[in-house]
């Protein structure tokens, strides 16, 4: 699963600078914003594999609207003049620590639990020795 | 079930990935955070620009009525003859003023420049010490560069056909011999000529510095008198467009 968002993730990469792919420089903030709804629901669909609660549906849903909530976030402050891109910045960004710390502890947990495993089964070859 | 979720996720990150790299290559890192600050300046700067534009708007007003009572004076009907010569009148004495042939009055600054008193290190050229041609001219020049409106050496007018050159130990101005000090009088906006000249990298402050005797003052009145002998053009004449006489 990890393989698969770091292939995509460096395809994407590749093929953004080897395309030549351009949309006004007027856009790019809301891009930019939609981008990082984005980040936020990769990193949440990391977690939820680690947790082993992943759905399909709520994956590309979430991904899906949080873009678009942030982007449109993003243009309806610019036209009433009061960054409410803001909003979108701490909220996906708070998120996205968040998701990292819970995906570090149950990494650290795992690498634990394999550990006593291995620990357990010396232990029993040792009384059997 | 598995493999379609990792497709998923692949497809995803990889719309990701080209959003990320065509964000990089348009904005190229600018753009981005617009200090306000920045966008107050930009705002100045925009608002002084329109006030440049109507002033300019004003001016071709001002010139295109100008002409449209030239074009109404010149049309003969004998009545209009009289406000056709104030006009010319008033035009005349606006170059005359210009060109240095009226004695004109107003606010400005004096500067004065003499020789130096201090003692010679040893082998010191003593020209370091002395007012040069090449000063008087640098000065006329910044002064001129600060909006002087009119400017005259020890009473010697400066206008377009000004020479200042050096003749041993006096300097000629339009051909008249002037020995040490030079008082230089400039009528324009005071403030502005004196700290252009005393500013630190002004031209009066490396005349201090090589010790000539360099003094600015600020004055609400100043008399600048008229160019004592007046220019006989001997080889200049007027172009004669076709069709006009």
């Amino acid at each position: 699963m990890i393989f698969a968002i770091v292939i995509g993730l460096a395809i994407g990469l590749a093929l953004g600078f080897g395309l030549d792919i351009s949309y006004p420089a007027e856009y790019s903030f809301y891009i930019t914003m939609g981008l990082l709804a984005a980040m936020d629901s990769i990193v949440g669909a990391a977690r939820s594999m680690m947790e082993q609660k992943y759905n399909n549906l709520i994956f590309t849903s979430g991904f899906i609207t949080n873009a678009l909530l942030a982007m449109v976030l993003t243009y309806v402050g610019d036209k009433l003049g009061v960054p409410l891109y803001f909003a979108a910045i701490f909220v996906f960004g708070g998120r996205l620590f968040n998701n990292l710390a819970v995906l570090r502890r149950l990494a650290i947990e795992r690498y634990f639990e394999g550990k006593q495993r291995k620990n357990g089964l010396k232990n029993k070859q040792n009384i059997e020795d | 079930m598995n493999k379609r979720r990792m497709w998923m996720v692949f497809a995803i990150c990889t719309v990701i990935g080209i959003g990320l790299a065509c964000q990089m290559k348009v904005s190229d890192g600018q753009r981005l955070y617009v200090s306000p600050k920045t966008v107050e300046d930009y705002k100045i700067t925009i608002n002084s620009e329109k006030e440049e534009v109507t002033k300019l708007q004003l001016m071709i007003q001002e010139a295109e009525e100008k002409l449209a009572s030239y074009e109404q004076d010149s049309q003969e009907d004998g009545q209009s003859d009289e406000a056709f010569q104030k006009n010319l009148a008033a035009d005349v004495e606006k170059y005359k003023m210009a060109s240095g042939l009226e004695t004109v009055r107003g606010p400005g600054v004096e500067v004065v420049i003499d020789d130096g008193t201090r003692e010679l290190f040893a082998g010191e050229d003593v020209n370091n010490l002395l007012v040069h041609d090449l000063d008087i001219l640098m000065i006329i020049n910044e002064l001129n560069r600060c909006g002087a409106e009119a400017v005259a050496v020890n009473g010697q007018r400066i206008t377009a056909n000004t020479s200042v050159y050096c003749s041993g130990y006096t300097v000629r101005i339009n051909g008249e011999v002037y020995a040490r000090p030079f008082r230089i009088k400039a009528i324009g906006d005071g403030k502005r000529m004196a700290a252009a000249l005393v500013d630190p990298d002004g031209y009066g402050t490396s005349l201090k510095n090589w010790g000539v005797q360099f003094e600015v003052r600020l004055k609400d009145d100043i008399t600048i008198d008229a160019l004592s002998k007046e220019y006989v053009y001997r080889y200049m004449n007027k172009l004669q467009k076709e069709g006009t006489n």
